[in-house]
């Protein structure tokens, strides 16, 4: 495809062939790039449930992602002389996770005896139990408060019952007796005897001892039992044993205490007869003791009136074991589901003088509706708890029974958030029926906009900017915004449900959305035009529908009644856990130091740090010294510079000849380059005044010693292809090299800008290189500079917007041809700076990204 | 909401990964219409053999049974049912060998929500048609 003619020199042809090559794995890995982000796209849009899949999509998707990722890597290394190998071995081992996953193996933390606070989420049940995968999400996903301590996983477990070959022993026992009590009694004598095996002993010990700080009872933590099936479907709740107030020195004793209640006399009357001793796995969770001043538990719904729009709190003074365990009934609050959750009914105990608090309360009540003054924690915090609720609520699909405590500084601590067990009403809650309910209500807007995240609620609209800070979003509401911005995120978190007038499925607020299970509808068109602030709404997103009015969901939504959530099911768990591993982007900022073969963990650092070091090569390759002029045809256009153009593909049209007019360059990044360059306003045909300082300055400077200057050929020269331009400029005595990628996928393009040297004393040339920097930041250039040398570089940029940016920075190297020259002092500098800015009319710097 | 006749459909969902038939019951109920799902396409067919089905959804590749045999199982007990057929691996000559053997429609997986209800619709409208 190389299109240079006449006799260029054999080291010309061969720097010419390598860069042709350069190029070809260049884009090789846009291509695989984009299509691999296309997969991940699907992926996430699947997880949103607007698709049905099966796991051969699953396997197929990633099976494919892991292929092109693989090639993406190879096709670096081949631009880079193998000095990215490591990539290979790192990725690798992301995929051995991935290959796990799909062979429905347990995962990257599988083989930990103890998980750390900061990795668990939903989908580690398996390893954390239920109450550790539960606070995992709400330490890690929603962020809110919950004592950071750590899991001692499955594995541990197992870990545990094989060194003291518990399993088989108590198989046996399973096996020859049937009486629970003697099952219990006999396996409660070998547990007594079994010692924690060293290897976990120390795993529990160093998880201890990293513990951070917080405002906790001293030398004391709680112990619980966080079951596999614990909290679930069947639940054990309260089945398990919990220890509270354990010193350090105790932690293992406890874990192993909870671990044996998995064969408590109390359990194995549960369990089915012939369940064996591998079975239902015990994890236990291991967290500091907040010093409490109050605590309770918050039912998100009133087990006794499932239907009533209330939620119900209790308190009690101090750390809440009378309370949990039933021996104090404690105060007791009814508070609206509604912002600003306005107190309903309240009841206050009656309690033995010194229990009551005494001195300053920092959640003192305050507000009328409630009785002043005896009540153990006041209006704000029970709103907060309210607003804590309705988030655990959307987030887990059902009606939370919360554990919470309250300490000294008036901070609220979520202890343990899991399903609250409501009795179903027959009819009511139907899928049918619900569809019947929401027929009847008058139709607000429907058929548009797309799926993010499926789902069905009912609040109030709010409209939003991204200016609207996320605190003031009241808990509960529908949010509608013109935008889907990634700024709305904390917002998508509190809301009931969001719609937007303009969003994908495909962007990152979407992902968010389906992050927090917010029900989303992206791209509605008119939304905040057909859903007026403050109106009563129900939004169905499958149906794209929105209604005016109420409909009461059924209490036990989506749990029961065929409603069941997909989001939890085994492919979506699974689903799930392939993203974490393929989507998220650890690697954000090249300037960073993490930003390095060994950072990259997923799929998506591995695309983006390849990328970024393909873009490097491309750029250095005209740095490293490596040459290739000569050969092409001179451009012919109304310049008072000679341009050589070498087309390395699609860059020319095929009647170029020899000498080429300007309407047959096809490249698009040049074509806009020399729209810049064309603009007659931008050139400067007056000689420059030269004083005898300049021209002495730059004898005393051969071009050869310019800082960091490539070696220079000295001639003009442009690499051109289709969506690529690789321009050398030698203009006044500077040199200057504008590297672009141009293409339709914003993820692909780049534009790098590379200006040094001049003719001129060094005040000026470092003026000028100050007003460079200047231009190329207001066009959202990241700039540096060292001297008079000026890099700037822009990504990820719509075609549109770099396509502007091209013929800015054509005119600007236009102007700035003798600018040094011209340039005394920071007043004459401010004085082109404001010229340049008027002869190239200033949309693109008010405008931007 | 069943259909505009009057009659409340019975629709049967067979795929040997469980997930499909959950959430096609799952939108189908909603719609209105009585929903049977089966992963065992044998015991799928034995229930349409008790009591036919007005539409069928089949997956193609299964253990034991494909969706062909599915079709011309379910065609044997009631010739007037509408089979759609949905796949994974959707192959153009498969889908030619389906539409002679009489399916009503062939969609490939992953498929939004929107493409299979507006499937079951335009089976729902040829049957109310032919009613």
């Amino acid at each position: 495809m190389i299109r240079g003619k006449g006799s260029a020199g054999t080291k010309q042809q061969e720097g010419m062939e390598g860069f042709a090559a350069l190029f070809r794995h260049f884009r090789r890995i846009l291509a695989l790039n984009n299509r691999i982000l296309e997969m991940i796209a699907d992926l996430e849009r699947a997880l949103g449930g607007e698709y049905i899949y099966d796991r051969s999509f699953l396997r197929i998707s990633v099976t494919g992602i892991v292929e092109k990722g693989r090639q993406v890597i190879y096709n670096l290394n081949a631009m880079a002389a193998d000095r990215y190998g490591l990539l290979y071995e790192r990725f690798t081992a992301t995929a051995d996770q991935l290959a796990d996953i799909l062979a429905g193996g347990p995962g990257p933390y599988g083989a930990q005896l103890v998980l750390e606070w900061e990795v668990l989420h939903r989908d580690l049940v398996h390893l954390a139990g239920g109450k550790g995968a539960n606070l995992g999400e709400v330490f890690n996903t929603l962020k809110l408060p919950t004592p950071a301590g750590f899991v001692v996983s499955t594995a541990g477990y197992r870990r545990f019952m094989e060194a003291n070959n518990l399993f088989a022993r108590c198989n046996e026992i399973l096996r020859d007796f049937s009486d629970a009590a003697e099952r219990a009694g006999r396996i409660g004598k070998l547990f007594a005897e079994a010692r924690l095996p060293d290897d976990l002993a120390a795993a529990i010990n160093a998880a201890v001892k990293k513990m951070g700080a917080g405002p906790w009872q001293p030398d004391c933590f709680a112990v619980r039992s966080s079951g596999v099936g614990e909290d679930g479907e069947r639940s054990f709740a309260g089945q398990f044993q919990s220890f509270l107030s354990v010193p350090a020195g105790e932690i293992g004793a406890a874990c192993l205490r909870v671990m044996a209640s998995r064969f408590s006399e109390r359990l194995l009357g549960y369990v089915e007869a012939d369940v064996s001793a591998e079975e239902a796995p015990m994890a236990v969770v291991v967290q500091p003791m907040v010093a409490a001043l109050a605590s309770g538990v918050l039912y998100t719904r009133d087990p006794n009136r499932p239907e009533a729009e209330v939620l119900v709190i209790s308190a009690v003074a101090g750390a809440g074991e009378t309370l949990v365990s039933g021996r104090d009934s404690g105060d007791r609050f009814q508070l609206s589901r509604s912002h600003p959750f306005n107190p309903r009914s309240s009841t206050i105990a009656v309690r033995a003088s010194g229990t009551a608090m005494d001195g300053p309360d920092p959640a003192a009540p305050a507000v009328s509706g409630l009785r002043r003054g005896s009540g153990v924690v006041g209006l704000p915090v029970l709103r907060q708890l309210a607003e804590y609720g309705l988030q655990l609520e959307k987030h887990f699909e059902s009606p939370q029974d919360i554990e919470w405590c309250l300490d000294s500084e008036g901070r609220l601590w979520i202890l343990q958030s899991r399903p609250l067990r409501l009795r179903q009403s027959a009819v009511a809650g139907t899928p049918a029926h619900l569809a019947v309910e929401l027929s009847r209500l008058p139709v607000l807007m429907t058929n548009r906009g797309h799926v993010c995240q499926l789902g069905l609620a009912g609040g109030r609209v709010v409209r939003v900017t991204d200016e609207t800070p996320t605190e003031s979003f009241p808990v509960g509401a529908v949010a509608v915004s013109r935008y889907a911005s990634p700024r709305l995120a904390g917002i998508v978190r509190r809301a009931a449900a969001i719609i937007t007038d303009i969003g994908s499925p495909t962007g990152h607020l979407a992902t968010i959305a389906r992050e927090y299970r917010t029900p989303a509808l992206f791209g509605a068109g008119e939304a905040t035009r057909l859903l007026a602030d403050g109106v009563e709404v129900m939004i169905d997103v499958e149906e794209r529908t929105v209604y005016q009015g109420r409909v009461e969901l059924p209490a036990g939504l989506p749990a029961g009644n065929g409603m069941a959530s997909w989001a939890d099911n085994l492919e979506a768990r699974q689903l799930r856990s392939l993203l974490r591993l393929i989507a998220p982007l650890n690697l954000v900022d090249p300037a960073d130091p993490a930003f390095r073969m060994e950072g990259c963990r997923t799929i998506h650092d591995f695309l983006r740090f390849c990328h970024e070091r393909a873009v490097a090569e491309m750029i250095d390759f005209h740095a490293s010294g490596r040459q290739m002029s000569g050969g092409g045809p001179l451009l012919t256009a109304d310049l008072p510079i000679k341009i050589r153009l070498i087309d390395i593909g699609g860059g020319l049209a095929e009647s170029a000849g020899s000498r080429v007019e300007t309407g047959q360059v096809t490249s698009r990044p040049f074509s806009c380059l020399l729209r810049g360059l064309l603009n007659e306003q931008a050139w400067d045909r007056e000689p420059a005044p030269f004083g005898m300082r300049d021209f002495l300055s730059g004898l005393a400077r051969p071009l050869t010693m310019l800082t960091n200057a490539p070696a220079y050929s000295g001639e003009n020269l442009a690499i051109i292809a289709e969506n690529y331009c690789n321009l050398s400029l030698r203009l006044g005595y500077h040199f200057n090299i504008i590297d672009c990628y141009l293409a339709d996928e914003p993820e692909d393009n780049y534009v790098y800008f590379r200006f040094v040297g001049g003719f001129a004393e060094e005040g000026k040339r470092q003026r000028r290189a100050v007003m460079i920097g200047q231009v190329l930041a207001g066009l959202h250039f990241k700039v540096e500079r060292k001297g008079d040398l000026v890099l700037g570089k822009a990504k990820m940029l719509e075609r549109s917007h770099l396509e502007s940016i091209l013929v800015r920075l054509g005119e600007l190297v236009a102007f700035t041809r003798q600018l040094d020259v011209k340039m005394a002092d920071d007043a004459a500098m401010d004085r082109f700076f404001t010229e340049f800015l008027g002869r190239i009319g200033n949309e693109p710097f008010a405008s931007g990204r | 909401m069943g259909s505009n006749s009057g009659k409340i459909y019975r629709l049967l969902v067979i795929d040997d990964e469980s997930i499909v038939g959950k959430r096609l019951s799952q939108i189908f109920t909603r719609m209105g219409y009585v929903v049977e799902a089966y992963v065992d396409p044998v015991q799928a067919l034995a229930a349409a053999a008790r009591e036919p089905f007005d539409i069928v959804v089949t997956d193609l590749k299964m253990q034991g049974l494909d969706g062909l045999e599915v079709l011309r199982g379910i065609k044997k007990i009631n010739a007037a049912t509408r089979v759609i057929i949905i796949t994974g691996y959707a192959e153009m000559d498969t889908a030619d060998t389906a539409f002679s053997e009489g399916v009503f429609d062939f969609i490939a997986k992953p498929f939004r929500l929107d493409e299979i209800k507006d499937a079951i619709l335009r089976a729902v409208a040829d049957l109310d048609g032919k009613r």
